[in-house]
């Protein structure tokens, strides 16, 4: 510790350039942490998915019968079955888009770890016919309370009487614990009401949840349900959530690879920057460092002194530009409008970027820092 | 020694001893050529992404769509409408008479892909007058589906991403499936990721009676608007109709710009980081020459032509990074085929980046600004040098 203040002195040998230097840094770990805590956000949907509950959807894109449901729960190892449909729906304009799920009666009893809702509002919820539950953000943003009366214009769900206008009472609000910050605009409505409604497709639904007894079981009972309607013109495929989440993923891209190629190129431009920065103001100092070994410093202490200033720089750039990665990822989350739920920097990707940056900090002063061990203090000096 | 004389003396030797400061000025370089390569990648996703998208389109063309449905995986239209539809004015007929106009529907079917899993892949039932309405569509191989067999045409990204060849199999719907032709669009277009087959046969494998959309071929140029009137008039419909052109191009329009704002927001951060470095590698150029610019200065160089030598120098470095670093995004990635969803609704649309020229100028563009910033600074530091202390000091 005591030689922190030699460290600190030589870092600030050149302001400007030290300066320039840490910037540099500071802005390629707010890029890196900001393009792994989304990466992070979209694992941490898979991380999400259950094995224990299966999901149960038509392969070709198009509703299940609702039919259905009870060969599926019928089925050997199945707990307890329920179903939910989608459609997409907005408030006054576009800019308040409102995703609907219509819900089986019992979907918020199968899924109490999802959706926390106060018992009197669930029981308000199943008793009114056009009840609906929404999340606590869109009762902010809409400004939405119990007992109101809205109307929502679906995109995609006419009704039979030819209107896209949907009108539900507000029973209440529910809050989704696993989800910190998830700032979605979801709306439950009850099942009959959607289904009775509705212009197209009636008696369908869009996916199944089902509840197993025994992760393990999960292929065996996919296979089974599979089996079922493996005749019929609406063949179902069977996988755990945390299969489905994968999937989904899958589709959106190539995601992993760009993230880690923008992020390999920034640390590669970055580690020459500061190597090369490191030499100049090595070069400058050829004679402090002769003079302190003339002093009777020894060769390992100037090399590590050497890379201590190079470990201070990157860590504590790194330590920066992480806290704005942090600072700035929430905004990120509203500007996706709620796209990437749970957009925040995990505590790991906090560590790894320190890791990184002191492996980086290390290997761009090592060269540095062997030429300076190696300085022969009569060569040194003589240099003028 | 005139002023241009001066600046060209002074910027000819600044750049002919450039190779003895190599390894500082390789850092402008290379700093440089990572923004490029970087911002142009992601541009030209966006770039190859949206003609992709944008190629289905034609403005000859119309997209019928039930009421409010934003994509056609949205949209329904009863087989009832159908007719309808059909007869309204403004579309096109065939020499025979009978309009240019299909009912398509869509589905999702699982294909395998190399490593065992399996992937989503869109299918599109199309109408008999297919080859009226999109001339684009031809067949490189094989031969078009016959109506009432259960036959497809494959697209040819398909072709290659799943080995989806002439004569495989597919299985779906309790029925196989056989491939009987491979066809290419004229330009890069969504539908080469797509299987076509007949609409008819389409539904009654899936025992569906509606539609998700229809395409119809437009008469003229007041077409559109005779039939947007036209089925607008007609109580027992709820249609919206759009040009297909602009129908399509608005599709990719949203993720065009989160795209754009990604390329732009990422490389600007790594522009700055390059800056800095550029910055103060030219700084440590200017003092290492200082003796160097001081002589100059007393022998009778004005301060304007250090100033601009400065300059000239960034720039070099700075282009030369430029077109470096947009020959790695042109050599790594200009028609590198990938995979993007349009929405969650539908399967992927493989695409191939697009690396134009058009990116490779707003490349060199952003090179020059960083290169100008960045040589800005120290070379007002090398025009303001004093020239006696320079001179008298000795390292």
């Amino acid at each position: 510790m005591k030689y922190f203040r030699l460290v600190w002195t030589g870092l600030w040998r050149k302001k400007v350039r030290t300066i320039f230097t840490l910037l540099s840094i500071i802005v390629a770990f707010v890029l890196f942490g900001m393009l792994q805590g989304i990466d992070t956000a979209f694992k941490q949907m898979v991380d999400q998915g259950r094995l224990n509950v299966l999901t149960v959807m038509n392969p070709a894109g198009l509703p299940l019968p609702l039919a259905y449901l009870p060969q599926i729960e019928a089925v050997h190892g199945v707990t307890g079955a329920t179903y939910r449909s989608l459609f997409i729906g907005d408030y006054q304009s576009l800019n308040n888009i409102v995703i609907v799920l219509p819900v089986g009666a019992n979907y918020l009893a199968l899924n109490s770890n999802l959706f926390s809702v106060p018992p009197g509002e669930l029981a308000a919820f199943l008793r009114t016919r056009t009840g609906a539950l929404i999340t606590p953000a869109l009762a902010l943003r809409l400004h939405w309370k119990a007992g109101d009366h809205v109307p929502i214009h679906a995109l995609n769900a006419m009704k039979k009487d030819g209107s896209p206008d949907w009108t539900f009472d507000i029973v209440g609000t529910f809050d989704m614990p696993g989800y910190p910050s998830r700032d979605e605009s979801l709306l439950l409505m009850n099942y009959p009401y959607y289904d009775t409604a509705r212009a197209t497709d009636a008696g369908t639904v869009q996916m199944y949840q089902v509840d197993i007894a025994d992760a393990a079981q999960a292929a065996a009972i996919s296979n089974a349900i599979d089996n079922l309607f493996a005749n019929s013109p609406n063949r179902t495929r069977t996988e755990t959530e945390k299969a489905s989440a994968q999937g989904q993923l899958a589709q959106i891209g190539d995601l992993d690879f760009f993230v880690e190629a923008i992020v390999g190129a920034a640390f590669a431009t970055l580690l020459l920057l500061t190597g090369s920065t490191l030499m100049q103001s090595y070069r400058e100092r050829i004679h402090e460092f002769a003079v302190m070994k003339t002093l009777g410093f020894t060769d390992a202490g100037v090399a590590a002194l050497v890379l201590s200033e190079s470990g201070v720089l990157g860590v504590g750039a790194a330590a920066l530009g992480l806290l704005a990665a942090h600072l700035l990822l929430p905004a990120v989350g509203r500007l996706a409008a709620g796209q990437i739920p749970g957009l925040h920097l995990p505590w790991i990707v906090f560590a790894i970027g320190i890791g990184i940056a002191v492996l980086l900090a290390l290997a761009s002063a090592l060269p540095a820092a062997w030429r300076v061990r190696q300085l022969s203090i009569i060569d040194a000096l003589a240099v003028r | 020694m005139s002023l241009f004389r001066q600046i060209a003396a002074v910027v000819g030797m600044n750049l002919r001893n450039l190779p003895q400061r190599a390894s500082a000025s390789l850092v402008i370089v290379i700093g440089i050529a990572g923004v490029v390569a970087v911002l142009v990648s992601v541009l030209s996703m966006a770039v190859g992404f949206s003609r992709t998208i944008a190629g289905a389109g034609s403005p000859d063309r119309a997209l019928v769509l039930s009421g409010g449905a934003l994509q056609e995986a949205m949209s329904s239209i009863p087989a009832g409408a159908v007719p309808n539809i059909m007869n309204a004015p403004g579309i096109a007929e065939d020499s025979a008479g009978r309009p240019i106009a299909d009912a398509e529907a869509l589905a999702q079917i699982q294909v395998q892909q190399g490593s065992g899993r399996s992937a989503n892949v869109a299918l599109r039932g199309v109408g008999t007058t297919e080859p009226e309405l999109r001339p684009e569509v031809r067949l490189v191989a094989g031969r078009m589906f016959q109506p009432g067999l259960h036959e497809l045409i494959v697209g040819r990204n398909l072709e290659a991403r799943y080995g989806l060849g002439l004569g495989s199999h597919l299985s779906f719907q309790n029925g196989d499936w056989v491939v009987v032709g491979i066809f290419s669009t004229s330009a890069a277009s969504l539908l080469d990721s797509q299987i076509l087959t007949d609409a008819q046969t389409l539904l009654s494998a899936y025992e569906r009676n509606w539609y998700h959309s229809m395409t119809v071929r437009l008469a003229g140029p007041g077409s559109l608007n005779q039939l947007k009137r036209a089925l607008a008039s007609d109580p027992t419909l709820h249609v919206d109709v759009y040009r297909e052109s602009t129908f399509a191009a608005a599709q990719s329009r949203v993720l065009n710009i989160i795209l754009r704002w990604i390329g732009f927001f990422i490389g600007g951060m790594m522009a700055a980081g390059a800056l800095f470095g550029a910055l103060n590698s030219l700084y440590a150029a200017v003092s290492a020459r200082s003796t160097e610019i001081a002589t100059l200065r007393a022998i009778g160089f004005g301060a304007g032509p250090v100033v601009v030598s400065v300059l000239a120098e960034s720039l070099v470095l700075a282009i030369a990074g430029a077109l470096i670093g947009a020959a790695c995004a042109w050599v790594l990635f200009d028609g590198h085929v990938s995979s993007m969803q349009l929405s969650g609704l539908q399967p992927p649309v493989a695409y191939a980046m697009s690396v134009t020229p058009g990116l490779v100028v707003i490349g060199i563009t952003w090179a020059c600004v960083i290169g100008m910033v960045g040589g800005l600074f120290p070379a007002i530091r090398a025009g303001r040098l004093p020239i006696a202390r320079a001179l008298n000091a000795v390292v």
